[in-house]
This record gives structure tokens, C-alpha cells and sequence, in this order.
């Protein structure tokens, strides 16, 4: 064994020599547990959620029925600061025979999409937001000024979304600028710190962080993006690999109700999935996606007839649909709006169903597509 | 069988094992993350654009899922030391040299077990550079870190390498000579 001083040279030539070491399972049996181990993770990453929102629903089952009794003059209080709040509960017991709301009360209904008549000169920027358990992104529009660039637009945008009021987690955004290229307003460039926590968390906060961005600079009209960590280009990150660009490709996907929790607003977020036709969204809009995604068609409305002409469609309602003056109803025609949107629709038509109009929304005339999904008013508007 | 993962596997392999292995020293747990490893690229496989070599971009989704297994095992660790109140020292369990690196000389065994004390980033640029033979580039490639920062690094390895092995050579002579009076 060598006693002298050791110098570099030395180390070097005993470090290369340490022998390899090799694998002894066949290529047979590596591919065998990478299978197995495939589905593990696939299993892992839906039941484990599931499993977690089943429990949260069932504890929040349990806390309000215990508490029911003792909480009604409470409640009746909330009801009163609260009036435009409606919540999904509303939702479930308009499908009986008291419609919540008369149909002049429509103006007390939040309204979740932005039309460009609207917009009245002011301009808007759309953030797409992970929810505070990271199970859906939310796009938000929020008021901005018309002649900021985009990049502090977008800045402004996310500095106005308060977390507590929405029920949105906004920690992966943190540090983020997202802004257009110089050389295409398609390119845009996304630039994250160090620090942000998708470099260190796993693989759902990656999901959730690249949605949130994909989600985002669609609504902003980009169509690649490209990511840089600091200024290097491309982003490594520990469960989805190294990440350098994203093409975003147009989705055709169905709106659905979201809402984080009874004391929190009701959101329209697109469905995860994608859909071959606007008809196959409208159907699969019936029913839920989960147990955070609710449908937005109500059973007891029945779509008759879908025609297309041009870049507008015709949704005709059965007559036994029950169009009633339920929150439910407008955030329908809302849903439906957007999603028309994601089909590259520029115009709705309804027709049929025994009604002349759903709150704004008139029968019979043709109806612009959203400029953005789910307004929140801000503390400070922009001017 | 999948073709990207025959691909793969006939290509880069060994240098995954191995490099894995050098980095977590127990060879059931590197068998393990290697299927992680091949979990993570085949997931993300066609997102990768060929900016990188592909060898660099697997390695350096093997160093992550090694950094992930050091980070989930030392909270385990924090978390068995708080309930059993154990010290620290007391979870390290020696483990016997490898067959492949027992069958070695000394000066081998003993570099070995020198790897082992210096920190994670040490031992990365350590095993990249000398051990897979990687560039300085390859190896910065593979760590996301300037080549400025790669030699840095690989200087001090060496530099306490070289103290660490110098110790234990010292104290390997001792115990010789105690051996020998005894």
C-alpha cells in the first residue's frame, strides 16, 4: 500500500481504476420491473389523490351534518353578507322545484366569463392557477392596463389574485416571468428562479407548474414556449426530465364547474381530457370528472340539436328542458360559451327550450365566445 | 418489449448501474432507482430534443433520482432519530465492500471508502469525471453546472481525497504495527 503523499495524479490513476460495477439481471428482467413498476406509479399517482379528496369529502359530510342544527341562525347571517355567493350546494337543491333565484335576481349572479363588450377599453390578463390542493388549474382573468407590456401585465395580474379569497396557490408561480419573445409574439419565454419549488418537489407541483404555464400563455395567444432556468436555457426537473420548449397545441376540451370549498367562489375550468367534437364535449358535460370537476350541464336540460355553420353553432334545447333561473343555468350558457371557444367557434346561438333568454344571454341571437374565463374583481383596479 | 427502452438499455446500461450504484453503494437500492430512472425518461423521452448528448441527459436524470433517494432517506432517518431519540451516528450501518471492489487492492478498497466521506456534489463530479470518464463538459452537462464550477469542485474532491486517503493509510499503518506488536 502506498504510504508517500498522494498528488492528483495518483488519485486520478487509482479512481479510473476502480472497477465497473455491473447489473446482473438480464435485460429480460430489468424490463420486467420497469413494467411493474410502471404500473406502480401510475396507480400511486390516481389512487393516492383520489383517495385523499374521498377522505376530504367524506370528513366535510361528516363536520356539516354534525353541525347542522346548531349552525342555522348562523348560516341564515352568512347568507345575508354573503348573497352572491352561490355555491354547488344551491346547485343540487334547484334541481327540486324552487328555483333559488327569480329571473331579475340574475344580476346577483357572478358572472365567469369576460365578454369583449366587457372589457369597456381595459385589457385583461389570464393566469392559469394551481388550486390550493394542486388537482386543477384555474384561469383567471384579471383587469390590467391596456398599454403595460405583457410581461407586467402579467405580473400585475398575478400580484392581484389574492390566494385566501380564490382558493388558488400561487408558490410555483412565484419568481416566474412569462413574457413574448422578441422575435415572435408566438414564442414566448419563460424564465423560473433557482429556488422555485418545481426543481425541488415531486412530480405533481411539475404537472401543476407546467400547466399552469401552458395554461396561461395559450389564453395570452402563444403558441411555444420556451423555458430557461435563470439564464440558461431549458429547465431539469427531477420527475419529467429536462424540459426546454413546449408546443402548445390546440385543445378542444369541455368546461366544468370547480369550486375549492363553501367558502369559495365557483370557477369554469377545462376538463383534462380532449374531445373529437363540440356534441361529444356538450354530452360529456353532463357528467362529473371526479370529485373536484362538476358538470355543467344540469340532468334536467337536454341538448336537442347541435348545428355548425361557419364559426358559429346553433345549440337548439329540447322543450322539456327545464331552463330555470337557477345559477346553474347561466354558468351553463357560460360553460358552454367557453368551450364553444375551444372548439374555435366564434359565435353560440340557443335556441328551443321554452325560454326567450338566460339572463344576458338572448335566444335566438348570436352570442360572442369569451375574451377570458373567470373574472376576479381586484382590490385596486387598473386604471 | 419496449424499442425506446432496448435502445436504452443496450446503450446506456452499465454506465447507469454503475454510476448509480457509486452514488448509493448498495446494489439492491441502485436496481431500484435505475427502474426509476427509466421510468422518468421514457416518460419524458419525447420531449427530448437532442441538445444535450443522450448519455448526459440520462445521467443527469440518474443524478436526480439519486438526490431524491439521499433527500427521502435522510428525512426517514430524521424521523426514526426523533422517535427513538438514536444518535445520528448510531443509524450508520457499515456495510461490507462490494464483491467487486473486495477483490481489489488496497489502494482501491481504501479510495472506496474515501469516496464515501466527501459530499454528494464531490462524489458526483468524482464518479462522472474519473470513474464514468466524462468530460468537463459532459460532466457539466450532466449536472446543469458551469464547466468553471465542475473544476472547482473536482479540485476540492481531490484535495480532500487526497487528506482522506493520507488519514487512513496513517491509520491503516498503526493498526498494522499494533497488529504486529501484539
Amino acid at each position: 500500500m502506498k504510504k508517500f503523499p498522494w498528488n492528483d495524479e495518483c488519485l486520478q490513476h487509482t479512481l479510473q481504476q476502480m472497477p465497473m460495477i455491473k447489473d446482473y439481471r438480464s435485460k429480460e428482467e430489468v424490463y420486467r420491473r420497469l413494467v411493474k413498476a410502471r404500473k406502480t406509479a401510475r396507480l400511486k399517482a390516481w389512487f393516492l389523490p383520489s383517495l385523499a379528496s374521498v377522505v376530504a369529502a367524506m370528513i366535510v359530510v361528516a363536520l356539516s351534518v354534525s353541525s347542522l342544527p346548531m349552525k342555522k341562525e348562523r348560516e341564515e347571517n352568512a347568507e345575508k353578507s354573503n348573497k352572491h355567493m352561490i355555491t354547488l350546494q344551491a346547485e343540487q337543491r334547484s334541481n327540486g322545484s324552487q328555483p333559488l333565484l327569480s329571473a331579475n335576481e340574475y344580476d346577483d349572479i357572478p358572472s365567469r366569463i369576460v365578454t369583449k363588450a366587457a372589457l369597456n377599453g381595459q385589457d385583461i390578463a389570464v393566469v392559469g392557477v394551481p388550486d390550493e390542493q394542486s388537482q386543477v388549474v384555474i384561469p383567471l382573468s384579471v383587469p390590467v392596463k391596456k398599454h403595460e407590456s405583457v410581461k407586467r401585465q402579467l405580473e400585475t395580474a398575478k400580484t392581484q389574485i389574492d390566494e385566501q379569497t380564490w382558493g388558488v396557490s400561487k408558490r410555483l408561480l412565484n419568481g416566474v416571468t412569462i413574457e413574448p419573445s422578441r422575435e415572435s409574439k408566438q414564442v414566448w419565454i419563460v424564465r423560473v428562479s433557482k429556488q422555485n419549488p418545481v426543481f425541488s418537489e415531486g412530480f405533481t407541483s411539475e404537472t401543476m407548474f407546467l400547466s399552469s404555464i401552458e395554461e396561461t400563455v395559450r389564453w395570452m395567444g402563444g403558441k411555444k414556449i420556451r423555458f430557461f432556468t435563470e439564464n440558461k436555457e431549458g429547465m431539469e426537473l427531477s420527475h419529467s426530465g429536462y424540459v426546454q420548449s413546449m408546443k402548445i397545441f390546440n385543445k378542444k376540451r369541455a368546461y366544468y364547474l370547480y369550486q375549492r370549498g363553501q367558502s369559495h367562489p365557483i370557477f369554469l375550468v377545462p376538463s383534462p381530457q380532449h374531445f373529437p367534437t363540440f356534441f361529444a364535449a356538450l354530452k360529456q358535460m353532463k357528467k362529473d370528472v371526479g370529485a373536484s370537476m362538476r358538470s355543467a350541464i344540469p340532468q334536467r336540460v337536454h341538448i336537442e340539436r347541435v348545428d355548425v355553420r361557419q364559426d358559429n353553432v346553433v345549440i337548439r334545447f329540447a322543450l322539456d328542458s327545464q331552463l330555470d333561473a337557477s345559477p346553474s343555468t347561466y354558468w351553463m350558457v357560460e360553460a358552454i360559451l367557453l368551450t364553444a371557444k375551444e372548439f374555435g367557434f366564434r359565435s353560440v346561438t340557443f335556441m328551443g327550450g321554452n325560454v326567450k333568454r338566460i339572463g344576458p344571454y338572448i335566444f335566438g341571437k348570436k352570442i360572442a365566445v369569451p375574451v377570458g374565463p373567470n373574472p376576479i374583481m381586484v382590490t385596486s383596479p387598473a386604471r | 418489449m419496449d424499442s425506446v427502452f432496448e435502445e436504452l438499455y443496450e446503450k446506456y446500461h452499465d454506465d447507469i448501474f454503475n454510476f448509480l450504484f457509486y452514488m448509493v453503494r448498495n446494489r439492491e437500492q441502485a436496481e431500484d432507482l435505475v427502474q426509476e430512472v427509466y421510468i422518468k425518461v421514457l416518460r419524458s423521452y419525447k420531449r427530448f430534443k437532442g441538445k444535450s448528448s443522450e448519455k448526459t441527459w440520462l445521467l443527469s436524470i440518474a443524478r436526480h433520482v439519486a438526490i431524491d433517494f439521499f433527500r427521502k432517506q435522510k428525512s426517514w432517518r430524521r424521523r426514526v432519530s426523533e422517535k427513538f431519540d438514536w444518535n445520528d451516528d448510531q443509524l450508520c450501518d457499515i456495510q461490507p465492500l462490494p464483491e467487486e471492489i473486495a477483490i481489489q487492492k488496497e489502494e482501491i478498497q481504501l479510495m472506496y471508502r474515501c469516496l464515501e466521506r466527501c459530499t454528494v456534489d464531490q462524489q458526483l463530479v468524482i464518479i462522472l469525471r474519473f470513474i464514468q470518464s466524462l468530460s468537463i463538459t459532459e460532466t457539466a452537462e450532466t449536472l446543469g453546472w458551469t464547466e468553471s464550477k465542475v473544476k472547482t469542485t473536482q479540485h476540492r474532491a481531490l484535495k480532500v481525497l487526497k487528506r482522506y486517503m493520507e488519514e487512513e493509510a496513517a491509520k491503516g499503518g498503526k493498526q498494522r504495527e499494533k497488529i504486529s506488536v501484539e
